[in-house]
């Protein structure tokens, strides 16, 4: 069912920000320092796949996103789309590959021009790619994608102002434009965190359909575990600028072997309040990006860590020990995993 | 129940269309419809001035200092020349330089603001730095020092005007354009490919059009006012008539100590009420795009107290 | 006599076109020392202008009927006079977005001690008016302790909002709605903005000062589990009225109205398999008047009276068991004799 090609290849990648420094930090000849929001991910994707990329916020998960998508630069590693290399390759080259790779925002309020009717939303990436040579012909397009973010019927939404619409309309708006320029990729940002919860499904499993029927893979970042175990094949468990747990999701959700992972799991609050997890509230919150405590970044919170760990910054791979024998799909960060 | 839901909010209302935001400016205050009456008023005086004063602007027709009389509605000026057709070309000149200077310096400022505030970095400081200098420079010692240097003629003022309002301008546009930049269907428009060009057209123009307009309104009243203040120091050529240069002949031939205030006062006063009709307008477009503020805690009223209504058998 | 009882809490508000919104439609519901109720629903439900309306803090074109009663006595009975003196050091709210509305010019301290200064530290309406003001020394001790209280060190207090994470800054609000020892804490949406980690360490902060200070909760949100694992009893809103209310063991085990049930369905559970659904539709305008049902259009399980009745809040099946505790429920089908 899913092609033999990797889609979406990610191999240690790295994004990282200075911060700026005063005068007195550049007489003083401090050396710069960075905010290492990506420092180090690797993972796959193919197509007909939804891998979801989990963590909390400043884990960096966004801009791992944002890299993907050339919004952002990367500082190192590679990216490689459809077996092309894109890391380092010029805007103007990479401007007829964007069709293929294509973001979901966060805010549905936010992310459609309020003076653009539906219309006009999704039919600029058709203008600005040059695609459909005739206004019919782009009022096709216009309205199947429309109708395939389930819209339907088209005629219905065209001249409607963002205004006009709920949130779980504008979202499936910004979902047909991204889906005018049928892409390979699809990269979504929270895509249900700002509507209302009996909305989210719909837009899931919108989600979820599209890469169901083969023609493009999903990338979906997120904080809501609960939801990525539902509609993703796999999840990447993110910490402070690093994958730390990887693998399919049933699996990462019901046998955690990274404690932040297990943590992470404990405290997600379950509908049936006779279910009284044990919960495993770290204490403190996530250490700035700027300072990443040397060895194993979680150590510091980490309730079962050992003197080794801060020597040792481990490398994402298969547990050794463990029920059902390490498989190489779910791999793990922690040298006591 | 329709396809097309609105939320059931508390706000209730639905936000209004962006398209026919000044004209819903204009609607609903009074002030503004007033400002935009007063300047049509002018512009169609001006447009019409060749057929409607009375007589020439050049020739004389009555004497010197001539009181208003049933012939001559204004009096006449130092040179016998009838007031009233001097206001309505003048009105014309006048209109003419702080239109066109306005129109030059939104384009100037209108374009440094949005280059400024959409690409940032060195552009940004670059044409920061020559609009601060602008800002700083006193506008009428350096209006005298240019039309000294380059010699009075209408060109040269409406130049003058110009250079001296563009910076403003920049500034105002600027701050907004620096704002819409980071909203989020602009980074989507980005990560879709499209060009710069593309971006400020379709997306960050519209939004800064109101804005614009305001702006533009304000710098004619500026505009006006310059013109009359650089005409009144003898900067202009004297032998065009503008509403400056009447006030500045009246004062050189020592209308006042004859007592002629005709020869003052109803051009000040056209002066004046172009002027204001133009602050009018253009305080009204700015306040309709600013969010209302929430001044509910100053108010004295409070929420009120209702009756109960009835309630159901049975019910909890 | 409990400590709170609402009833048939109304709220109405003019709109500038002319016309009314009716954002709350009788909502009633008790509270007795140390408890926590939820009060659950999506946006425009009406359970942020409910509290709001518990504190008096509405709009000038607000109007509201209804009765808050504190201990017996309704305090919105002479409007905003005889709100005002329970205000904060009753009946204290923690504001949606509170995190963000920290003065960022003042230090934490200074700003958890304005309100003891000025509404003095005892309990009790007008507590120490006339008892003298607290002095600013006192305020501050006192904010130092309620600092601690919630978890921030005493010492950090010195810091600006700014130097605080999303979490401490929730904590600091918190610890400024407690400056006056109220009775009742009214939380909108206390943890919406904060990641999951941090949300967990807030709602065992909030059970931990209801347990400890004997504090009365209510916990507005949209978050299901949430109030699931924090609050004993909660009341879901929909279209500006609870259409079911019971202990929380009694709304996911014995679910009796639709929009419940299809929340619950709405809510994906970590390790469960069925499927998440969604609710087709959309919640009705609340500036019309709403004919029979307000959840009809999105109904799975309309019967013919539906239409024609707007059901009230009733005792669900009171021939269950004993463990029912005012299991309450607006709807129809359960008059008709149960749903399955």
């Amino acid at each position: 069912m899913t092609s033999e090609g990797i889609l979406l290849d990610v191999a240690d990648l790295r994004t990282r920000y200075p911060v700026r420094q005063s005068i007195a930090d550049r007489l003083a000849r401090r050396p710069r320092q960075w905010v290492r929001a990506v420092d180090g991910v690797s993972f796959s994707l193919r197509r007909g796949e939804m891998v979801a990329l989990v963590g909390e916020s400043g884990c960096g998960k966004t801009t791992t996103a944002q890299t993907i998508l050339r919004m952002v630069e990367a500082t190192g590693g590679t990216i490689t789309v459809d077996g092309q290399d894109i890391t380092t390759m010029s805007q103007r080259r990479l401007r007829p590959l964007r069709r293929g790779i294509q973001m979901v925002y966060q805010d549905p309020y936010e992310s459609l021009d309020p003076r653009f009717r539906v219309r006009q939303t999704v039919e600029e990436p058709l203008l600005v790619h040059g695609i459909g040579t005739s206004k019919t012909e782009r009022e096709e397009l216009i309205s199947s994608a429309l109708e395939r973010a389930g819209l339907a019927p088209a005629s219905l939404y065209l001249n409607r102002y963002p205004h006009e619409l709920s949130g779980g309309q504008r979202q499936r708006v910004a979902i047909a434009a991204a889906l005018a320029l049928d892409p390979v990729l699809l990269l979504a940002d929270e895509p249900v965190s700002m509507l209302d919860v009996s909305v989210r499904a719909g837009v899931l499993s919108l989600l979820d359909g599209l890469r169901r029927d083969g023609r493009l893979g999903v990338l979906m970042i997120t904080h809501d575990l609960s939801t990525a175990a539902h509609f993703a094949d796999r999840i990447a468990v993110m910490y402070l600028g690093r994958i730390v747990e990887y693998g399919p999701a049933r699996r990462v959700v019901t046998d955690p072997r990274h404690p932040y992972t297990q943590a992470l799991l404990s405290v997600v609050p379950n509908r049936d309040p006779r279910v009284r997890n044990v919960a495993q509230i770290l204490s403190g919150e996530t250490p700035n990006p700027v300072a990443i405590p040397s060895g194993c970044r979680f150590r510091p919170r980490c309730p079962i860590a050992e003197d080794r760990c801060a020597d040792v910054d481990p490398a994402l791979e298969p547990p050794g020990s463990g029920s059902g024998g390490g498989s190489a799909a779910h791999q793990v960060a922690c040298l006591l995993a | 129940m329709s396809a097309i839901a609105t939320e059931a909010g508390l706000t209730g209302t639905v936000s209004r269309a962006r398209a026919g935001l000044i004209r819903q400016a204009i609607t609903e205050r009074k002030a503004a419809a007033l400002g935009l009456g007063i300047i049509v008023f002018f512009v169609v005086l001006a447009v019409a001035a060749p057929l409607i004063a009375p007589y020439s602007t050049t020739a004389p027709s009555c004497a010197v200092f001539a009181p208003p009389s049933a012939s001559h509605w204004l009096g006449c000026d130092d040179g016998g020349i009838d007031m009233l057709s001097e206001i309505i070309s003048g009105g014309r000149i006048s209109l003419i330089i702080g239109f066109a200077a306005t129109l030059i310096a939104m384009l100037i400022g209108g374009g440094v603001g949005i280059l400024s505030g959409y690409f940032g970095r060195w552009l940004d400081i670059a044409l920061m730095r020559i609009t601060d200098y602008l800002l700083v420079i006193p506008d009428l010692a350096f209006a005298m020092v240019i039309a000294d240097v380059w010699g009075p003629s209408l060109s040269h003022v409406i130049a003058v005007i110009a250079i001296l309002e563009w910076a403003t301008t920049a500034r105002i546009i600027r701050a907004q354009v620096m704002s819409v930049k980071e909203r989020v269907y602009i980074k989507r428009a980005r990560s879709i490919g499209a060009s710069h060009l593309r971006i400020i057209g379709r997306h960050i123009l519209p939004q800064v059009g109101p804005l614009l307009m305001a702006n533009t309104v304000l710098t004619i009243a500026v505009a006006i006012y310059l013109e009359t203040a650089l005409a009144f120091l003898g900067l202009e050529d004297p032998t065009t008539t503008t509403w400056g240069t009447i006030l500045e002949h009246a004062f050189d031939r020592a209308a006042v100590s004859a007592g002629a205030w005709w020869a003052i006062v109803p051009d000040g006063i056209v002066i004046t009420l172009l002027i204001m009709g133009c602050f009018l307008l253009g305080q009204a477009i700015e306040d309709a795009l600013n969010p209302r503020l929430k001044v509910a805690h100053l108010s004295s009223r409070r929420w009120a107290l209702r009756p109960l209504a009835g309630r159901g058998p049975g019910a909890i | 006599m409990s400590l709170l009882e609402v009833r048939d809490l109304n709220v109405w508000f003019r709109l500038p076109g002319g016309g009314e919104l009716h954002a709350v439609q009788g909502v009633s519901f008790d509270l007795g020392p140390g408890e926590r109720f939820g009060l659950v629903g999506e946006s425009g439900c009406g359970k942020t202008t409910s509290v709001l309306a518990m504190m008096g803090l509405l709009p000038p074109n607000a109007s509201v009927a209804g009765e808050v009663r504190l201990s017996g006595t309704d305090i919105l009975a002479g409007g905003e006079d005889s709100v005002r003196p329970h205000r904060w050091t009753d009946l204290a709210m923690v504001f949606q977005g509170a995190m963000n509305a920290l003065n960022p010019v003042r230090n934490v301290i200074a700003q958890i001690a304005e309100p003891i200064m000025l509404h003095g530290s005892g309990g009790g309406a007008g507590g120490a008016r006339g008892a003298g003001r607290v002095s600013a020394v006192a305020a501050r001790k006192r904010a130092g302790e309620l600092l601690e209280l919630v978890g921030i060190p005493a010492a950090a207090g010195a810091r600006y909002p700014h130097e605080f994470s999303g979490g401490m800054r929730q904590r600091a609000a918190i610890a400024m709605a407690l400056a006056c020892e109220p009775k009742v804490l009214l939380a909108d949406e206390p943890t919406t903005a904060l990641d999951v980690m941090v949300q967990a360490q807030i709602t065992d902060l909030l059970v931990r000062l209801c347990e400890e200070l004997g504090l009365a909760l209510v916990l507005v949100t949209h978050d299901l589990p949430v109030v699931a694992q924090v609050c004993q009893r909660a009341g879901v809103m929909y279209a500006g009225e609870i259409v079911e209310t019971g202990t929380t063991d009694s709304l996911f085990h014995n679910t009796r109205h639709p929009y419940t049930r299809l929340l619950f369905a709405a809510t994906p559970d970590l390790y469960a398999d069925d499927d998440v659904t969604s609710i087709p539709g959309a919640p009705p305008r609340l500036d019309e008047p709403i004919m029979g049902c307000p959840f009809l259009p999105r109904c799975d399980s309309v019967v013919d009276r539906c239409a024609a009745e707007r059901p009230l809040l009733r005792l669900a099946g009171a021939a269950d068991g004993a463990g029912e505790v005012r299991h309450a429920v607006a709807c129809h089908r359960d008059d008709a004799g149960g749903t399955t």
